[in-house]
């Protein structure tokens, strides 16, 4: 089974940002002066397969209404961030997951992903297996890779 | 041409997002109908003529694949093209589908102007100038 790093996770967002909504990221490392926005908005996924795990996405407000703004063709200042926004990110958490396992399985990926849902800054897991911190235009998203079983190690 | 397209996606946001490249692809607004899942989607097909399902997979009460295997015991249906537009990467689900005769797939994140050709293609309509 294929691993991924946190290069490999950061490069997979980017792609799935660029495609879907025409935003750009970088590494959140590489940003100098004020601080990202917190994070206030979470979106979770899980996939099974040879091996179980989840993807949680944490986001900025601002970024949310951007993404959504990005896929809808729309003024960001027009978005509202609790209906469009957590709609935009937990698709977003889908896309990401479904290229995640891809990159792990393969073409002939023999995963399935569930169902994105919101969820609470609660469901993040203490010591997921890969994070990737993005700057997306000044707006904040961690990507939280966690397999099922390093999740149930920490418990 | 006048042709009418359904989005089916459990994501509202992603449903405006792929009505509006229907639109760019030359569809016209009042003939692009949507729906949340495939149990939805089977209300419209019972009310309006469609000619091409843009359709996801995982959705909740009725999945994409349910949803096509639905479409194909109707006979009334039974030349209605599907494309799955979905991050559905498994290989023996995909061959189910394509077994049930859907005729492209599309894995997102998908470019915007994939989607639009392909729209333009199975539908013959000349995209809008941008």
């Amino acid at each position: 089974m294929c691993e991924l790093t946190s290069d490999d996770l950061l490069r997979l967002t980017c792609v799935a940002l660029e495609r879907t909504a025409f935003l750009m990221a970088e590494p959140s490392d590489n940003r100098h002066g004020a601080p990202l926005p917190p994070a206030s908005c979470f979106a979770r996924i899980d996939y099974r397969g040879p091996q179980n795990g989840e993807v949680v996405l944490a986001a900025s407000d601002g970024f949310v209404r951007n993404l959504a703004a990005g896929l809808l063709g729309a003024d960001p200042e027009a978005v509202d961030a609790e209906t469009c926004g957590i709609d935009a990110l937990r698709e977003l958490a889908n896309i990401v997951a479904g290229s995640l396992i891809c990159a792990l399985g393969g073409e002939r990926t023999p995963f399935a992903v569930g169902l994105p849902v919101a969820c609470a800054k609660e469901s993040l897991c203490a010591t997921p297996t890969v994070i990737a911190s993005l700057d997306v235009e000044g707006e904040r998203l961690e990507v939280y890779w966690t397999t099922t079983a390093a999740a149930r190690q920490a418990a | 041409m006048k042709c009418n397209v359904l989005v089916v996606d459990d994501s509202p946001v992603l449903r405006g997002a792929i009505v509006k490249v229907a639109r760019l692809a030359g569809v016209p607004e009042e003939r692009i109908h949507t729906a949340g899942n495939g149990k939805e989607a089977l209300v419209v097909l019972e009310s309006v003529w469609i000619d091409l399902v843009l359709l996801d997979i995982n959705m909740p009460v009725m999945d994409g694949e349910e949803f096509t295997r639905e479409v194909r015991k109707n006979p009334t249906w039974s030349d209605l093209k599907i494309v799955i537009v979905s991050t559905e990467a498994n290989e023996d689900r995909l061959r189910r589908l394509r077994e049930l005769g859907v005729v492209e797939t599309l894995r997102k994140p998908f470019q915007p102007e994939d989607l639009c050709h392909l729209i333009t293609k199975l539908l013959g309509v000349t995209p809008c100038a941008s």
